[in-house]
Formats: structure tokens, C-alpha cells, sequence
């Protein structure tokens, strides 16, 4: 079974210095600026780079990487999902697939059978005789998936494995995804730049900034009250937990509620009742009100404004609402007129045509 | 024109300028003429007699034997070579690289020569072989090893250059997916050159084939044993050129099936890869 994977990387070049145990069996997202170091870290977990001492890796009582230790590669069982799928060109979908089972040495029958499984899994079955060069981006994405899977890895390393791909298509593979790790059965890794990749495939996440980790925790925790200004511009929008109720609503536990689109076209066609889910929504989708205003709009939130921040020539209101964040951008003038201060209760009106709601990975 | 192939009527879209094509007509007659003179002057009355008289097929049989093994040695010594000298940087590397590449620059005479005082009985490694009752030099596997070290260069370079290009990218995924660096090389790095390793094939035995400098200075002369094609037709023609151009013609055609098959497959490489 899956064991916890401790992680020590000493780096100079690109600088990297990082130290973080990544939960057995759990997905955590790795988030952050270009160049902060994110795709380094899984090559040196990968072992496709040494990493400088005193780098150390182990995954349970096994020491991948230590003061004159290094395990090779293929010795690891880490598996890395790129963001360009990357098929061997010279060889059949179902001969992809079957690379590593029959690099691990099974018989033919075996191999057989495991590429069957995937190939169903993944849903390119039908594909098994093409040519990666006969395959659209998502297709040969999930062909790709298929072969990680294929060599029943410990640990799994995600590169951004969506971003080159359209969003409809990159939304059925995140769902796959979801699907595939559900078992944990391995420790996941993943680098992605969107919020919602991040909260819907992980429990956990690290923010890494300049080779450095600056923030750790819970991914629900941590995007949705961001310790730093740093994950709050990364996040870029608000985030809102709950749970899932009227099939595109999400309330929190005192009751808070945001309407919005269920985006997610998870199998069965969105995601059932009572099930852990975020709006995703824009600052800007947000109008602040001294009192209810006028109309019945879908969603109306009590808050407290917290402080007022500038960003270009508007004015970013961060309010609490039941504990949560929720940033407003509204113009200098309207800080002016409404009086806006720490501490003054306010009514957030959210259009609901801009709220997306997805689900959230489960604990 | 457009019915014959030319594909010169696309001439406007690439806007090259007129004397460039004056000049390249020149270039091609320069290397295509010669070897229709030797039709025009090949004595087709006593044709098939002379090509199929002993001494010439004895010349015939020794080159394609001799040519299909160092061809092989190519390929064994060849492929390490091209695979480490693409994926190290060294300086080492470096200078081995361009030492191995000699061959290509050196006059074959001058290589001959090198070989024998390397393998002949008074050469380096050929005295200790003396001794041990191996004789190299004046043997058809001399013939073997003078093909050889011209040869090689050709296949390195052709292979080393596809490795560089197809980047590590591949074997990366190859070892993370659980592939020894042996398994990813069989798998994976050396089907993914595959075409360039043909290609780098077919020149090596076309240079073999026509190697005779090195094989004069070091393998000799002898009839059946070290002369080859080429050497067969010098000595047939210093006496009597017309007597020489048969088997001359026989080299022409094999070298002609050579080159159209590498270049056919060159097109088709490129259209697979589209």
C-alpha cells in the first residue's frame, strides 16, 4: 500500500528548497507562479533530476534519494502525467498502454488483461489499434492517463495534465480523473494554475513561490481564506464551499447561500445533492449594498468587510461571510459613498449567471 | 509539364531566381552525364560474357560479401558510438567525436597506410597478432577492416544526429514508466531513429562498396581474395579502359538501387511524420 512520501530537495539550479510530507494515498495540488519551481520538484521526486545534497527522498521505509543514494527512475514506481501526452510515436495505442506492464516483467496474458482494463477506463478502447499521430489532444490524453494508470504506480505526478486541452474536453478528463483517483491508492501529485483542478481533485495543497513553500495545508483551507496575498492573486477569483443543495446551489453550514451553473459534467451529468461543492466567481460578479436591495436577486449574502484594498483603479472589498472570504470589486467612488470601513455589515448581491459550481474533492 | 512531375511550375510561388537554375542544371549534368557515357560506351555485344567471366564475378562476390560485413561492424561498433556521443557533452566526447569523423576527410590511401602500421606485421596491435599466428594485412579481412574504418564515420554520423533531435524526451517517459536504460534503448530510443538508422546503413555499405584506397594500401590485390570490384576495375583498366567498363556499369546500377531506395524512404519518413 500507499505510504507517506517526505520530500527534502536542496536545489541551486533552478533554486529549490523544499521540505513537505505528502499524505499517503492523498492528491495534493501544487500551485504557483511561473518559475517557482513546481515542475522541478516532481522531476527530482520523479528522479529525472538528482537534486543537490542534502536532498532526501523516502517513500515510507524506502529511501529513494539520500547522501549517496540514488534509486533511478524506473526503479521508483512515480509516474508522471504530462501536459503534452507524449505517446511513444512508433508504437499502438494498446502497445503504449501495455509498455509498462511489460517493462515490469508480466506474462502476455497478464499484460493483456491490464491494458483491457485501462484502455476501458480511460474510454479510448475503441482506439487500441491507432497511432498516437491518428489522435485528437484529448484523445491522446486519455490514452496517455491509460498508460500512467497501466503501471499501477505509487506515486502519480500530474504536470498540468489539462491545460493544453479545449475546456469542455479538459472538464470530461478532470472528471475521469476524479474517478480514477477516488481509490487512493497511490500518492498524487499535481501542478496546476486553476483553482478549481486544485480543489477538485485535492485534498491537500503547497503554494510554492520562488523554490520556497509559503503556504500548506488543506485545499479548502487555504483557497478559500487565503493566508497570503500571494494565493489570493493566484486564485485570482472567489472561491465558496459547501454543500451541493437544489442541484446548483451551494450553502455553507449557517446557511449562507450561492447560486450558480453547474459546470462540471461529472458521469451522471452533475454532481448528486449533498455532495461537497464550490462557486467558483469573479470580483467583479460581486455588488456590495448597505441594505437588501430592491428585486429578488438569487443570491444575497450577509457580510462583514474585513479591508479595502486597491488594485489598478478599483477598490477590492475582502468581506468575511460565515468565516468564509469574499472579495468585491466595486469603484473608489462607491468605497466613498457607501462608507466602506472595517468592520461595517454589508449585502453581497452575486450575479448568478457567473458563479460556476463544481465539485470538491472529498477528505 | 505538370504531367511529368517536374514540379518545376512551382517556380512562382517559391520565387527562387532564374540563373539559380541555370547554374543547378549545370551541377546535375556534371554528375549525371558521366554515367551515361558509360552506357553510351559499354561493348554490349561482349557484355554479358565479361561481367560473368570468373574474374569479375570472383570481384563482384568478394565486394558484396566483404561490403555486407563491414556494413554489420557499422552497425555493432556504430550505434554505442552515435548514442553516447549524441547524449555526453564532455570534452572527452567531444574530441573522440571528431577523431572518429577522420575517416570522412582523410585521403583512404592515407588510412590504408595507418592501418597497416597498425594491423600489419610490424604494427602495433598486427606484431602481437604475428605472434600469436593471426596475420591481418593482405587478407579479406583487411578488406573488411579498410571498409570498416571508412565506413563507420557515415553510420555515427547519421544516427548520432536523429538521437540529438528526438531529445530525451521519450526515454524519460520510458523511465519513469519502469524501463531500464537497456529496455528504452531497444524500445524506445532506437525505433524512434529507426529511418535515420537505414539511411546511415545504406551509406555505409554504398562507401564500403566503393572503397578503394585504404583496401589497395593495406588489403593488396590479390585476385579472389582482397580485390574487390573497384580494384577489379582499375587493374582492367589501366590496361584497356573499355575492358573495365562492364563491371563498372554493374557498381553504377547497384549504387543507383542504393540511393533511390534511401531517398524513397526519406519522402515516405517525412510524409508519416506530417
Amino acid at each position: 500500500m500507499s505510504a507517506d512520501l517526505d520530500v527534502v530537495i536542496e536545489q541551486a539550479v533552478p533554486p529549490l528548497r523544499i521540505e513537505h510530507r505528502f499524505g499517503a494515498g492523498r492528491t495534493t495540488a501544487v500551485v504557483g507562479p511561473n518559475g517557482a519551481g513546481k515542475s522541478t520538484m516532481l522531476r527530482v521526486i520523479a528522479g529525472l533530476v538528482r537534486g543537490d545534497e542534502p536532498t532526501r527522498i523516502t517513500l515510507g521505509d524506502q529511501v529513494f534519494r539520500d547522501r549517496g543514494v540514488f534509486v533511478p527512475p524506473h526503479r521508483r514506481g512515480v509516474v508522471q502525467l504530462l501536459q503534452d501526452a507524449r505517446l511513444f510515436p512508433h508504437l499502438t495505442v494498446a502497445d503504449n498502454v501495455a509498455f509498462a506492464p511489460a517493462a515490469q516483467g508480466l506474462s502476455r496474458a497478464q499484460v493483456r488483461e491490464r491494458v483491457s482494463r485501462w484502455l476501458e477506463a480511460a474510454e479510448v478502447a475503441d482506439l487500441a489499434d491507432r497511432r498516437p499521430g491518428e489522435l485528437s489532444g484529448g484523445q491522446a490524453q486519455r490514452v496517455a492517463i491509460a498508460r500512467a494508470m497501466a503501471a499501477q504506480p505509487r506515486i502519480l505526478l500530474l504536470d498540468e495534465p489539462f491545460r493544453a486541452l479545449d475546456v469542455d474536453v479538459a472538464s470530461r478528463l478532470r472528471a475521469l480523473m476524479r474517478e480514477l483517483l477516488a481509490d487512493h491508492g497511490r500518492t498524487t501529485i499535481m501542478v496546476t494554475h486553476d483553482p478549481v483542478d486544485a480543489l477538485g481533485l485535492a485534498e491537500d495543497i503547497v503554494v510554492l513561490d520562488r523554490g520556497r513553500i509559503v503556504e500548506s495545508g488543506s485545499t479548502r483551507e487555504v483557497l478559500t481564506n487565503p493566508g497570503s496575498r500571494f494565493t489570493a492573486s493566484l486564485a485570482g477569483l472567489n472561491l465558496f464551499v459547501g454543500t451541493l443543495v437544489d442541484a446548483n446551489c451551494v450553502v455553507d453550514d449557517r446557511g449562507n447561500r450561492v447560486v450558480g451553473t453547474v459546470a462540471d459534467d461529472a458521469p451522471g451529468g452533475g454532481i448528486p445533492d449533498g455532495e461537497p461543492a464550490a462557486a467558483t466567481f469573479s470580483p467583479r460578479a460581486v455588488a456590495v449594498y448597505l441594505h437588501e436591495p430592491h428585486g429578488s436577486p438569487r443570491t444575497m449574502l450577509r457580510a462583514t468587510v474585513r479591508d479595502v484594498v486597491p488594485r489598478g483603479d478599483h477598490a477590492v472589498v475582502h468581506t468575511d461571510v460565515g468565516g468564509q472570504t469574499v472579495a468585491a470589486e466595486v469603484t473608489w467612488a462607491a468605497v466613498a459613498d457607501l462608507a466602506l470601513v472595517p468592520g461595517l455589515g454589508v449585502v453581497l448581491v452575486i450575479k448568478a449567471s457567473e458563479v460556476r459550481v463544481s465539485a470538491v474533492a472529498r477528505r | 509539364m505538370t504531367a511529368l512531375g517536374t514540379g518545376l511550375d512551382r517556380r512562382g510561388a517559391t520565387g527562387l531566381p532564374a540563373w539559380a537554375y541555370a547554374i543547378a542544371a549545370v551541377g546535375v549534368a556534371l554528375i549525371v552525364v558521366p554515367p551515361l557515357a558509360l552506357l553510351f560506351r559499354t561493348p554490349w555485344g561482349t557484355f554479358v560474357d565479361q561481367v560473368t567471366s570468373s574474374s569479375s564475378l570472383d570481384a563482384l562476390r568478394l565486394s558484396l560479401t566483404t561490403a555486407a560485413t563491414s556494413t554489420v561492424l557499422c552497425l555493432v561498433l556504430g550505434v554505442p558510438m552515435a548514442v553516447i556521443f549524441a547524449r555526453h557533452d564532455g570534452v572527452v566526447v567531444r574530441v573522440l567525436r571528431a577523431l572518429v569523423l577522420l575517416p570522412l576527410v582523410l585521403p583512404p590511401v592515407v588510412g590504408g597506410l595507418a592501418l597497416l602500421y597498425t594491423f600489419g606485421r610490424l604494427g602495433i596491435i598486427g606484431g602481437r597478432l604475428h605472434d600469436a599466428g593471426i596475420d591481418v594485412a593482405f587478407t579479406t579481412t583487411a578488406v573488411v577492416l579498410a571498409q570498416t574504418f571508412v565506413a563507420l564515420p557515415f553510420l555515427v554520423i547519421s544516427v548520432e544526429g536523429a538521437v540529438r533531435v528526438i531529445g530525451t524526451r521519450y526515454e524519460e517517459v520510458a523511465a519513469t514508466l519502469g524501463a531500464g536504460p537497456s529496455r528504452t534503448l531497444w524500445k524506445v530510443t532506437l525505433p524512434l531513429v529507426a529511418p535515420s538508422l537505414v539511411a546511415g546503413l545504406v551509406l555505409s555499405f554504398a562507401r564500403a562498396l566503393g572503397e578503394f584506397g585504404a583496401t589497395i594500401t593495406f588489403a593488396g590485390n590479390a585476385p579472389g581474395v582482397t580485390q574487390t570490384a573497384p580494384l577489379a576495375i582499375y587493374v582492367a583498366a589501366v590496361d584497356d579502359p573499355q575492358a573495365a567498363v562492364p563491371l563498372s556499369l554493374i557498381l553504377v546500377v547497384i549504387s543507383l538501387v542504393v540511393v533511390v531506395g534511401v531517398h524513397s524512404r526519406r519522402r515516405r519518413g517525412e510524409a508519416g511524420a506530417m
